[in-house]
């Protein structure tokens, strides 16, 4: 049930407004949770099991307790990091650097929150490779790359939590690729592991005195939090990138992440122009864009080839109706009637009276008859809201000096709208328009 | 019944846009008069106006902020003044450059310079850019095909047909697969 829980909570990660509205803290920890289950779902069978049959116990409290208070959260979020950490340490992999030191930091308090889990083991290790952070911190400082260097550094600040986030996923993907296949750690990674083990070993006399170190430790941490956790997925980041390829010179390093960009944003065209989901490859996918491009710029052009038409013989009417559409509050004697939620923008040009208008300048103009053949046309698929019909139009067409002709279409209209469905006809009818005019 | 319409978003870019095609369709209809006289040449000069006010209440709806508005009102701006073929020198310049400092040509250029040719203003800018421009622009005309829907329907029909999908509805998408 917990584990049916947590993608949900992973899920909801995505949107960044979740994460913005939540402190940092909240966030960082679903961040956790998230490496967790997506480090997680790449191990192989029996060590995921092993690893999450034990967080499994703690994530109802974490999910707790990260609406109740942030602040606890946080601490069983920070009590949760030795988790991907240990993982990656065991699997040879130096991602355990800060996150391993971090932990060990606070996991003494996490101790308070009744985690059952192989707390002597675990809890042990943290010293050890807190011991070895720094040298790992500055092995991986050396490797930086400057440009690399500074564009994180832009991305630590504390209000780029997504920016943050995306680096964070890719490094997991790529993690995961790595984990897939076979690559020797380096010589601190062993030194690492050298110790951890040598922990382990006497591991269960040490625990009461590393909770209590750890508890002192955790006020100063919490306070270097912020540069602590913005340095976590710089660290990381920039060390999977140095790992993953054999390029390590900037200019391929910049190559990656430009190629990166531009497949992101090909995603999000393809998520912006229909029937784009299905086409893979870049090539297909930019002969779409364009077409749908092409097919946009050639429906305005039609659209105003339309208006162009039409205007000629309604000119009165934009003047006057538009006017009023537009700019309702300061004509004040026009009803504009049962503005639901909906329509209120005016971006979506209420409807607003026709009548009336017609009223006064309809029979002067002298609505002629492809015009009246125009609106038979379209006022079939014409629906309204209830709303309208029968507060304002009705009574409008009663009280206007109408041609009954009109009234009768008037009136039709109102029985078809109702009948007739909003999205699928108004545009055939449109169309025809279109076509009966042009 | 009188009810005063506050727009919801008074600051979107489709109430802008609204507001300003509006505005300049009524100018239009001003400037023309009353002497209409139905013939061709004058529905397609008149076509070609309102077009022209279309792409450019967009535009200055979005504002300067995106390379292409920017690159679509100074299109329109320099459309009358003899500094058109100047212009046009310019863009051949950029292209060209544009190619020559390129040397990834390959499968996806003919493309690329497809697409550059299509979103204004995309010819001095990198791909990544401009797909970014792209996205903003496809959004933009599809809020720009819904609004002059709205307001001819309003021209011709008088009524409104009640809501209209913000860009991503299946009205547009409709009216798209209509126009093909």
């Amino acid at each position: 049930m917990n584990r049916g829980a947590l993608p949900e909570m992973i899920h909801c990660l995505t949107i960044p407004a979740n994460i913005a509205g939540n402190n940092g803290r909240a966030g960082i920890a679903m961040r956790v949770l998230e490496r967790q289950q997506q480090s997680g779902t790449h191990l192989n069978e029996d060590y995921q099991l092993r690893m999450f049959s034990v967080p499994s116990v703690e994530d109802q409290q974490f999910q707790g307790l990260v609406e109740s208070d942030q602040g606890i959260g946080q601490l069983v979020a920070q009590a949760m990091k030795p988790d991907p950490g240990v993982e990656d340490g065991r699997n040879n992999f130096c991602r355990a650097e800060s996150s391993l030191n971090y932990a060990g930091c606070v996991f003494g308090n996490g101790s308070k929150f009744e985690m059952n889990y192989p707390i002597p083991r675990t809890a042990s290790c943290p010293p050890a490779v807190a011991a070895a952070m720094p040298e790992v911190a500055a092995v991986a400082n050396k490797g930086k790359e400057a440009a690399l260097l500074e564009k994180l550094g832009s991305a630590a600040g504390r209000e780029s939590f997504k920016k943050r986030k995306s680096y964070k996923t890719r490094d997991l993907k790529v993690v995961a690729e790595e984990q897939s296949r076979e690559k020797k750690a380096k010589g601190y990674i062993e030194e690492e592991d050298s110790k951890i083990t040598e922990q382990n070993s006497n591991s269960k006399s040490t625990t009461t005195t590393t909770s209590n170190n750890n508890n002192k430790e955790t006020s100063a941490d919490n306070s270097k939090g912020n540069s602590k956790l913005s340095e976590i997925p710089k660290l990381d980041y920039i060390h999977v990138r140095a790992r993953r390829g054999q390029a390590t010179d900037s200019h391929s390093l910049a190559e990656r992440v430009r190629r990166e960009k531009i497949s992101e944003r090909m995603k999000y065209l393809q998520g912006l122009v229909p029937g784009c989901n299905k086409i893979t490859g870049k090539a297909g996918t930019l002969d779409e864009i364009i077409n749908y491009v092409q097919s946009l710029q050639r429906q305005v052009e039609f659209l105003s080839m339309k208006l162009a038409a039409i205007n000629q013989s309604l000119e009165f009417d934009i003047e006057n109706f538009i006017a009023k559409e537009m700019f309702p509050a300061r004509i004040s004697s026009i009803p504009t009637v049962g503005m639901s939620s909906d329509f209120i923008n005016p971006s979506h040009l209420q409807f607003n009276s026709l009548p009336q208008g017609v009223s006064c300048y309809g029979l002067e103009m002298g609505v002629n008859l492809p015009d009246v053949i125009l609106r038979r046309t379209i006022s079939a698929p014409v629906s309204m809201p209830e709303i309208f019909l029968e507060s304002s139009n009705l009574n409008q067409i009663q009280h206007s000096s109408w041609d009954p002709e009109l009234q009768n279409l008037y009136g039709m209209e109102f029985h078809q709208g109702k009948s007739t469905s909003f999205n699928t006809q108004p545009f055939t009818g449109f169309t025809e328009a279109g076509d009966v005019k042009l | 019944m009188t009810t005063q319409i506050i727009p919801s978003n008074p600051d979107s870019i489709k109430t802008r846009f609204t507001y300003s095609f509006v505005r300049a369709l009524k100018k239009l209809n001003k400037s023309r008069g009353a002497s209409v006289s139905p013939s061709m040449k004058e529905t397609y000069r008149r076509y070609h106006m309102i077009r022209v006010a279309s792409y450019a209440s967009m535009a200055s709806a979005v504002g300067s902020k995106r390379a292409w508005s920017r690159a679509v009102l100074w299109k329109i701006r320099n459309r009358t003044s003899h500094r058109a073929l100047k212009k046009k020198s310019r863009i051949h310049a950029l292209t060209r450059t544009k190619v020559r400092e390129n040397p990834r040509s390959d499968l996806n250029f003919h493309q690329e310079n497809d697409l550059r040719k299509l979103v204004p203003g995309g010819e001095g800018m990198d791909f990544c850019r401009l797909l970014n421009e792209t996205a903003h622009y496809i959004k933009c005309l599809r809020t720009q095909a819904t609004t002059i829907v709205v307001v001819w329907a309003v021209v011709v029909v008088g009524v409104i047909v009640g809501r209209i999908g913000d860009g991503c509805g299946g009205w547009v998408e409709m009216s798209v697969t209509c126009d093909k």
